[in-house]
């Protein structure tokens, strides 16, 4: 049964990082609360829905829901955020909240309000070791998510331009100074975050075989919850705020959760953090 | 002459920030703008790097006319910068800030962004600039750690790895302890030795009488007097920009 559960909150944990980390990425270089990233976690389940209907094929299908989600996200980018960074902060959150709603009635009126189905055919069948049952879709979830996640780290930490988005997280000014094409930066940061959360949309579609237009509610919050926890543009504070979340909710959910909601787990656990720790479990000094 | 300046303007809504100022930076040379706060050297020195654009005007590099552009292609042309306040990327290791810079000529290319940036030999060449600033003991330490004076020497540090012509000082001593200056004095002298042109705004002036060969005077966002440090010295205007007028 702990193991279950193990397996479970991990399994959950992982989507939150997913879902998290295009918007810690952009609230790490623009410092803008961007809402509307969880309008991309609804967007990448539908447009992964229609290439695998169209292909048949799943790989194909998360990596073109990346790509495309990707470039909408710059095209938000380009479009809307660069030209509101010298507003207050408040002008990009609100302007967030209507791209997300925008976003949300966008695939109703295309879509229709109700459910869709989103029935995938996986190459591989889940595993089943003594008590913990593993399903297929989990596997899923958990292998695309390291793979991502691996990535993404990997250009952090180790390429030119992780270190460029390093520098520019911390100082703009002196980030072009360096030669640093601001511009390349931020695109790729939109690129991968819009590309993450839609593949998350997407992987959570498959594992409930159930896709809506408003399914980017409850993660748009919770998303919310995860950053502030993470330490607010932090990536590696994301992924471990995301896997605390999840297996809090997962235990707790299984106690306390016949008065206290799964969904309520992670903002009760958001104010006792911004009561005792503002910036956040894993916050950056950079603040 | 690697870097020139014409006829400056820079107007801020209705004030003018800088009127007609003209500079001439030789190759080899150690230029020091000076002048009363307000007169107008943050300004000239940020329409130099590419974060304000003259009203009226041009700046020329190698013959090049460079007027507007952005930062980060002013600093790839050769022309690199410190702040007057320590911009150091204070969450990065001493390290990866000069590992930063030296990525410099491959952020423009959207393959070139993806290649690694800690393979041996660019670390081996990041330590030489960390050595050459006497920062060694802290290579792995957060930048956010260091000393004041560490930090102006890591800036110093990481301006070079960009490997410019031109090292362009922002108020370098700002804040520094007297033996901190007189350290850093040696340093732009060692500096000339490697054929970098260097031109800093210096509100010290026993620092720049000191550090520099050539001194441009501004004040009221006008040049008043141009000369060696000797010849700045006695210029009447400038004591009375400086002192006031004698009654």
């Amino acid at each position: 049964m702990f193991l279950q559960q193990l397996v479970n909150s991990i399994v959950i944990g992982s989507v939150y990082a997913l879902t998290a980390m295009g918007a810690t990425l952009v609230y790490g270089i623009l410092r803008v609360l961007d809402i509307a990233n969880a309008g991309a976690y609804a967007v990448g389940a539908y447009i992964g829905m229609a290439i695998y209907a169209l292909t048949g094929n799943l790989f194909v299908s998360l990596i073109a829901t990346l790509i495309i989600s990707g470039a909408i996200g710059i095209c938000l980018e380009k479009f809307i955020y660069l030209r509101l960074l010298d507003k207050p902060s408040i002008v990009p959150l609100i302007t967030s909240i209507g791209v997300f709603i925008f976003i949300e009635d966008l695939l109703r009126l295309l879509n229709g309000p109700y459910a869709k189905r989103f029935p995938a055919k996986l190459p591989f069948s889940g595993i089943q070791l003594s008590s913990v049952s593993i399903p297929a879709t989990w596997i899923l979830v958990m292998v695309v998510t390291a793979v991502l996640l691996f990535i993404l780290w990997y250009i952090l930490y180790h390429t030119r331009i992780g270190l460029a988005w390093r520098a520019t997280a911390q100082d703009m000014e002196t980030a072009k100074a360096m030669g640093v094409n601001i511009n390349l930066v931020v695109a790729l940061n939109f690129l991968l975050g819009y590309g993450f959360a839609a593949v998350a949309g997407s992987l959570i579609g498959i594992m409930y075989n159930s896709i809506s237009p408003t399914m980017g509610d409850t993660p748009a919050y919770k998303m919310l919850a995860i950053i502030v926890l993470g330490g607010l543009g932090n990536p590696v504070g994301t992924v471990l705020a995301a896997l605390i979340i999840g297996l809090v909710e997962t235990f707790l959910g299984g106690y306390i959760g016949f008065f206290l909601p799964r969904d309520a787990i992670a903002f009760v656990a958001l104010i006792i953090m911004l009561l005792i720790r503002p910036k956040g479990l894993f916050a950056s000094n950079n603040a | 002459m690697i870097l020139q300046g014409k006829d400056i303007e820079k107007s801020f809504g209705g004030l003018k920030a800088l009127n007609g100022v003209s500079f001439e930076l030789g190759n080899n040379e150690v230029l020091g703008i000076i002048g009363p706060n307000g007169a107008g050297k943050s300004t000239l020195f940020n329409i130099i790097c590419g974060v304000y654009s003259p009203t009226k005007g041009s700046i020329h590099f190698e013959g090049k006319n460079i007027t507007g552009l952005k930062p980060h292609d002013i600093a790839r042309l050769g022309i690199a910068r410190t702040f007057q306040i320590a911009h150091a990327f204070r969450d990065m290791t001493v390290l990866d800030n000069i590992l930063t810079a030296l990525g410099i000529d491959e952020y423009n290319g959207i393959v070139s962004m993806f290649k690694l940036a800690k393979k041996s030999d660019t670390v081996e060449s990041a330590m030489s600039y960390i050595e050459l600033l006497d920062l060694k003991d802290a290579a792995n330490k957060k930048a956010g750690e260091l000393s004041l004076g560490m930090m102006r020497r890591l800036e110093i540090a990481r301006a070079l790895a960009l490997r410019p012509k031109v090292l362009m000082l922002d108020e370098p001593c700002a804040g520094l302890s007297y033996d901190d200056a007189d350290e850093f004095i040696n340093l732009i002298s060692m500096l000339k030795g490697q054929k970098i042109s260097i031109m800093m705004v210096e509100h010290n002036m026993n620092v720049a009488m000191r550090a520099c060969d050539r001194l441009v005077v501004l004040n009221f966002g006008e040049k008043i007097a141009e000369g060696t440090p000797n010849e700045i010295q006695n210029d009447p205007l400038v004591i009375e920009a400086y002192l006031g007028k004698e009654e």
